[in-house]
């Protein structure tokens, strides 16, 4: 037994509840597990316990045993954990901590006092182990978001330690990165016979490569502990706000039943056959294609090109229009140029060639500020927006700086905060919120300023799929009933296929496809260009011989939302 | 206030040239030991010469000029005025160190003396030949290097370590500031010299509230990481960037050794503090 946990409880110092309530559980050697749970379910801070960050650098209360490779963990220093298990987090900037990706590797072996002339062929043969060789003198702003977590991966292979935790390695990645990321993980779990434990929310996406066993956790206990065809064929993982793979959800919707028999934690070897009548006759029965409504362009962009350093092109020649009304999703890899369309489009950078209006108003005749009362942005990190301790001061704040009157910003604070259901909270100061509440508080500071076109930049990261389908359902309400339009930049693509319905894609700086959603998901050599992959259900399709996957989509988006309005 | 487009900064550029062949240590030692020759005297003679040879260094560095040339224009610039303020104080400084006096300009109290010149033209001097070396260490000394050079010369480790994590994450700061302040001014904040300076100073603390509370945030992280990779573990750690003295690092060295010791030998036996040859 390589982990054994009995009876184990514990209770945060600043918390007034165990967020772990008498965890039992076993981990042999060499297995392969998954974590999963909603936030606050308890998962991360069983990781937290594995590596010793509880209790020597996180203190509270605990009871019960754990038992790491065969010893009780109480008796523990710090360096006991570290030998036995290395961490991958979830943040790859704040665990690389050298300044170049040698020196990060070499971090571990630094702190056991290793000569620097033995480090030199550990780093190197470590660094092929995950495809880094040729990338040890670069410094961290010179790497992908997947190099650096080779990076880390490579920090905690050096020590030779038996098991392996990752805290959610896919949070940070694009899609196709972490497909790559599972591989290597999976190879590593098969040739290096370590044992494997994730904590992660994305399961379709862990899934890729087979897994042992998954662990379901909720309110800080285990609600199961099965083999993944056995769990994703019972209906746990939708009762605990877990998103299930979306060829199960299509399959589901069919009215077909999951038996775990068939193996149904992979798509490819399912024996689909079974499946085809009914999945045909849903179909078929209520397909109808879409009438295009006639459409008033709201924002045009034309030729847009803009550098940063006037050698290369960070946005080059750009030209796209969003209409009134429309849900669009802009997709592309870090660095293909997304986020400076949105410090174009907001007026912090201004354009070297091209123009960008918001119907008939050239945006450059205004100033940063009178832009932002008709395009509202709503950045990634709800941290970098919030600059007041209040909520209320917090969604007033635009309004004071436009010079309204206090009974009028009072009146349309209340009215707002009642929208995005935070009205209670109104006099609460904004420590005591979570991180997706907080995201909720710097929407409502945005559209309190009524603004005509809403941006959401990875509306989704760092929320769990409960409170990311609250907050997109109720974007989405705002799209509909008040007429807002809605442009999310994303690589989320169950987000983008659920919400959006015209996708715009970037890739090294251009703009390679402009296209109904459904069409652009329909085309896997586009999706490479910019590092994303086709989802399961255009797989679905295809593995059922489906002629039209791109209307195959879209019935099932259809039937979602019609379920999710049910 | 738009983003600016920034090609270079003032931090380490690798450029392969012999200075950066040099050992962290030697670099080290050498800043120091220039530091402590330009404190030790007011010898225009030496002075110029060692302006002559950092500019010389400077050079050899090969980093492009255009890295560099605005902050030696601003730090020439500053010394200047440093030097008028010096006149503007006590005009008669320089007569009184040398103990002669030559007027060119009668202007009363303002006077202006050959030797109050010579004076002030020997302190800006002085107090510039430390700029070229500094940028020169800056420029080919490898962050890590340097805080594995600051520890092997008895700075202890997690002081040493702090050095390359501030420039580790210096960059990442620098984002967070942006982002920050991209949000903040889409938000009415006023960062332009439209407005007052009061306003602005207040605008800014809308802008430092959150990068302090993000940053400390990452913070607890970075320190949880390094923790978890046996960070502090030992009294002792060693270092992968740091590298053994080569033969050139000795000679080096030991010239430093010889010119400092000179440096202290003039100034113990020297008669006059100024030289002035008139």
């Amino acid at each position: 037994m390589q982990i054994e946990f009995s009876n184990f409880s514990f209770q945060y110092k600043s918390l007034d509840k165990p967020t772990l309530n008498n965890i039992n559980l076993k981990i042999e050697k060499g297995e392969k597990i998954v974590i999963i749970g909603a936030s606050g379910s308890g998962k991360s801070t069983v990781g937290r316990c594995l590596n010793g960050l509880i209790p020597h650098a996180i203190k509270g209360q605990c009871s019960g045993q754990l038992h790491i490779a065969g010893k009780d963990s109480s008796q523990f220093e710090m360096h006991h954990y570290t030998e036995l298990v290395g961490t991958v987090l979830q943040d790859t900037d704040s665990q690389f901590v050298g300044l170049t990706v040698g020196e990060d590797i070499a971090f571990a072996l630094e702190n056991q006092c290793t000569p620097t002339a033995e480090m030199y062929p550990v780093v190197k043969s470590t660094a092929q182990m995950v495809e880094l060789e040729s990338l040890l003198d670069r410094s961290p702003q010179e790497l992908s978001g997947g190099q650096k977590q080779r990076v880390s991966l490579a920090g905690i292979l050096v020590d030779d330690v038996d098991i392996l935790l990752f805290d959610e390695p896919l949070a940070a990645l694009d899609p196709k990165t972490s497909k790559k990321t599972i591989e290597i993980i999976d190879q590593l779990h098969r040739d290096a016979n370590k044992t494997i434990i994730m904590i992660e929310h994305r399961l379709e996406d862990v899934l890729h490569r087979d897994v042992d066993r998954i662990i379901l956790m909720a309110d800080g206990a285990i609600v199961a502990d099965m083999t993944p065809d056995k769990l994703l064929a019972s209906s746990l993982l939708e009762t605990h706000g877990i998103r299930e793979p979306l060829y199960l959800s299509a399959l589901k919707s069919a009215g077909c039943v999951i038996d775990a028999q068939d193996k149904p934690s992979n798509l490819n070897t399912m024996p689909l056959e079974k499946y085809k009548g009914k999945v045909l006759d849903w179909f078929n029965a209520s397909y109808i294609a879409v009438q295009a409504e006639k459409q008033t362009p709201l924002l045009t962009l034309s030729g847009l090109t803009y550098s940063y350093n006037g050698e290369v092109n960070a946005v080059d020649d750009v030209s796209f229009t969003v209409n009134k009304g429309e849900f669009v999703s802009i997709l592309g890899k870090n660095g293909s140029g997304k986020s400076t369309l949105t410090k174009l489009i907001m007026g912090v950078v201004e354009p070297d060639l091209g123009s960008i209006f918001l119907n008939d108003q050239d945006l450059a005749e205004l100033s940063i500020f009178e832009r932002s009362q008709r395009v509202g942005v709503v950045m990634q990190n709800p941290n970098h927006m919030i600059s007041h301790h209040m909520i209320f001061d917090e969604v007033a704040f635009g309004l004071r700086n436009r010079g309204l009157d206090e009974t009028l910003i009072n009146e349309k604070v209340l009215d707002v905060l009642t929208l995005c259901g935070l009205k209670k909270y109104r006099n609460w100061p904004i420590d005591a919120l979570s991180y997706g509440q907080k995201k909720r508080v710097t929407i409502a500071s945005i559209l309190v300023l009524e603004p005509e076109l809403l941006i959401l930049d990875e509306p989704t990261a760092g929320q769990d799929h409960r409170s990311y389908t609250a907050m997109l359902s109720f974007i989405k309400t705002l799209n509909a009933s008040l007429g807002i339009t809605v442009v999310i930049i994303s690589h989320d693509l169950h987000l983008v296929l659920e919400y959006t319905t015209r996708s715009i894609v970037l890739a090294d700086s251009q703009l390679i496809a402009d296209a109904p959603m459904t069409q652009v998901f329909s085309q896997p050599d586009l999706l490479a260009k910019a590092n994303l992959v086709t989802t399961s259900l255009y797989e679905l399709a295809v593995n059922l011989e489906l002629a039209d996957s791109s209307a195959f989509m879209q019935h099932f988006i259809e039937a979602e939302q019609t379920r999710h309005n049910a | 206030m738009k983003a600016e487009k920034i090609a270079f900064g003032i931090s380490y550029i690798d450029t392969g040239s012999a200075l950066h062949q040099l050992n962290g240590i030697t670099k080290f030692v050498l800043f120091m030991a220039w530091v402590t020759v330009v404190l030790t005297t007011f010898d225009l003679r030496l002075i110029g010469g060692l302006v002559c040879v950092g500019l010389l260094l400077l050079k050899m560095t090969r980093v492009p000029v255009k890295a560099y040339r605005t902050l030696l224009i601003a730090t020439a610039s500053v010394l200047s005025l440093n030097a008028l303020f010096m006149f503007l104080l006590a005009p008669q400084q320089g007569t009184a160190y040398i103990g002669s006096e030559t007027i060119l300009l009668p202007l009363g109290f303002y006077s202006i003396t050959q030797e109050t010149l010579f004076y002030l033209v020997t302190i800006t001097l002085k107090y510039f030949s430390m700029f070229p070396i500094a940028l020169v260490f800056v420029f080919t000394t490898h962050p890590t290097e340097f805080s594995a050079s600051l520890n092997r010369l008895g700075v202890p480790y997690k002081i040493a370590y702090a050095v390359s994590l501030t420039l580790r994450y210096l960059p990442e700061i620098k984002k967070d500031y942006v982002n920050i302040m991209h949000a903040q001014q889409a938000r009415g904040i006023e960062l332009s010299k439209k407005a007052s300076f009061f306003a602005r100073l207040k605008s800014l603390a809308s802008i430092l509230g959150p990068l302090i509370f993000s940053s400390l945030d990452k913070t607890e992280e970075i320190s949880n990481a390094m923790t978890l990779r046996g960070f502090g573990r030992h009294q002792y750690r060693t270092w992968y960037s740091l590298k053994p003295l080569a033969v050139r690092d000795w000679l080096c060295l030991l010239g430093i050794l010889v010119c400092v010791s000179l440096a202290i030998f003039k100034r113990v036996f020297e008669t006059q503090l100024f030289w002035y040859p008139f």
